[in-house]
């Protein structure tokens, strides 16, 4: 009984690995870039010839955490002035 | 706080109202004022030799003879006389260039304009004189006409233009209030109601069958895995879930590169395995297909969230009655699964139904738009939604901008979406009275 319940879920388990792989495609692709040597997204192969970390050394030069800084500043700000404004606004609808 | 909000609400109508787009940028003031810098040279022109002097610092001064050899220099918008005869080597410490020198600096001459009172200029006239020159228009705000000089002409203005008597208009033209015109144009004016129409029905279809997708593939996913006894349940449920986390931005992106005809991963499987190569972005059904897998691909970590969270929170009991009964799988789905559901997510299918008739990022940067329509020149492509035909009409229109027209379209969005908001108040109202009935 318990051997046919798990056969039962095998279609299940298939399917839902038919969409993983769906689903990480593109990410796994995406990585596979990150880590392979040269700038190309398309024509190479899924597992790089050449592994390199050099893209992720070259954030710095590029001026990433400038990036970084810059959208903490925009989120850090506007999350708190909506906070601020909204709550305004919420007591004034909760009071009248 | 309320002005801040309502105030480019308030703008953006007011633009509908007005033909602001390339030809008619500036403000009406704006554009008297710079025809009014406007001047023609009149039939009894004086014209005048010149001379350039300048001193040990670099200053230029000019000085002016004219048919009667008398020589003039230009202080407080007046000619006065300083000599007679030839002009002087040398006068009040600038010296005379010598020839050679005289024409290297014309350029900058060329766009000088002396005022020497009664709306009278020198302006140089050829390499080597300077001539009298009259201003050309001159604004009457009484009567609110602009006079030719040159002609005698009224010029009124009409259509965001000045217009002489047979009908020509002035450039550049002005911001004008054009009434409805926009809105008109929309549905008469053929070049503009063509593409409106295609681009309004294709955004129509796009809005439903991808949120139609999307939800039949979320709500079968969560069937899936609401399977108490379904091992990994919790880690397939977590993986699933990832696209919902990447930013659309960078994966739509990657799917661009991905789906690429000639050197796309994707493309490169099918010709592969099958030996065919899809034009993604190149036909118009492709391009929508692309759209659809992309928009499943984002969305339907989102649809599936939601099924599976309303998917617990109907009672057990229900289903152990139904089974007491007799009632097979696809009775009890009918039933008492669906029907539950649809009360819960209903308004959150309507929510996405509008997102993703905005949904401004998948086809604006999938597509872009493109393939662009065959037959009409327009801006708009065949996967054009009505926002991104907006954004391109406002910003990268290819036979020059046309802010008042994308307004006017961002009205028709905003109503639309208004519309379909309150929709969903109701329906959500409904449905709650319904399940307090049950």
């Amino acid at each position: 009984m318990r051997r046919n319940k798990f056969l039962d879920q095998v279609p299940k388990h298939l399917i839902i690995w038919f969409i993983l792989i769906f689903t990480f495609f593109p990410v796994v692709w995406t990585i596979s870039a990150s880590l392979r040597a040269g700038g190309g997204l398309v024509g190479q192969r899924l597992i790089p010839e050449v592994l390199t970390f050099e893209h992720y050394s070259n954030l710095k030069e590029i001026g990433f955490f400038n990036w970084i800084k810059n959208s903490l500043i925009v989120s850090l700000t506007t999350a708190i002035l909506t906070v601020f404004f909204v709550s305004l606004a919420a007591y004034a609808f909760s009071r009248f | 706080m309320f002005m801040f909000m309502i105030y480019p609400i308030i703008y953006t109508i007011q633009i509908a109202f007005t033909n602001y787009g390339t030809g008619h940028i500036l403000t009406k003031t704006q554009v008297i004022e710079q025809l009014e810098k406007e001047t023609f040279l009149p039939e009894n022109t004086q014209n005048f030799k010149y001379e350039i002097y300048k001193s040990k610092i670099g200053d230029i001064l000019l000085l002016f003879k004219d048919e009667n050899n008398n020589i003039y220099k230009v202080e407080d918008k007046k000619l006065i006389k300083i000599a007679e005869g030839d002009f002087p080597s040398e006068y009040a410490g600038y010296k005379l260039l010598p020839q050679t020198q005289k024409y290297s600096e014309i350029s900058k001459l060329q766009n000088l304009k002396i005022e020497i009172g009664n709306g009278i200029f020198l302006q140089m006239s050829d390499l080597n004189n300077f001539s009298t020159y009259k201003q050309r228009y001159k604004y009457i705000p009484e009567e609110d006409v602009l006079i030719d000089n040159l002609t005698g002409e009224k010029l009124v203005p009409q259509n965001g233009f000045f217009v002489r008597p047979n009908g020509q208009e002035i450039l550049p033209g002005f911001v004008t209030y054009v009434g409805l015109e926009n809105f008109l144009r929309l549905f008469k004016d053929e070049r503009v109601s063509k593409p409106f129409v295609r681009v309004f029905t294709w955004n129509v279809l796009w809005a439903t069958l991808t949120t139609f997708i999307n939800f039949a593939f979320g709500l079968f996913l969560a069937l899936l895995m609401n399977d108490k006894n379904l091992k990994f349940k919790g880690i397939y449920r977590t993986l699933l879930i990832i696209p919902w986390a990447i930013p659309s931005f960078i994966s739509l992106l990657i799917w661009v590169g991905l789906l690429n005809t000639e050197v796309g991963v994707v493309n490169r499987i099918l010709s592969s395995l099958f030996g065919v190569k899809i034009p993604w972005f190149l036909e118009t059904k492709w391009a929508r297909l692309a759209l659809f897998i992309v928009n499943l691909w984002l969305g339907y970590p989102y649809a599936m969230t939601v099924c599976l969270g309303s998917l617990q929170s109907i009672p057990e009991e229900l289903y152990e009655a139904a089974k007491v009964d007799g009632a097979s799988y696809f009775q009890q789905l009918k039933n008492i699964t669906l029907p539950l559901l649809l009360t819960a997510i209903g308004p959150l299918i309507v929510g996405t139904f509008a997102f993703n008739f905005n949904n401004f990022n998948v086809i604006y940067l999938l597509t872009g738009g493109k393939p662009p329509m065959a037959d009409v020149s327009s801006v708009a492509g065949t996967t054009d939604i009505l926002i991104s035909y907006t954004y391109k009409l406002a910003f990268e229109g290819g036979r020059g901008q046309d802010y008042g027209l994308a307004a006017t379209i961002s009205i028709i969005v905003f109503i639309i979406v208004a519309s379909l908001s309150l929709f969903n108040f109701w329906i959500s109202g409904m449905f709650k009275r319904e399940v307090r009935y049950e």
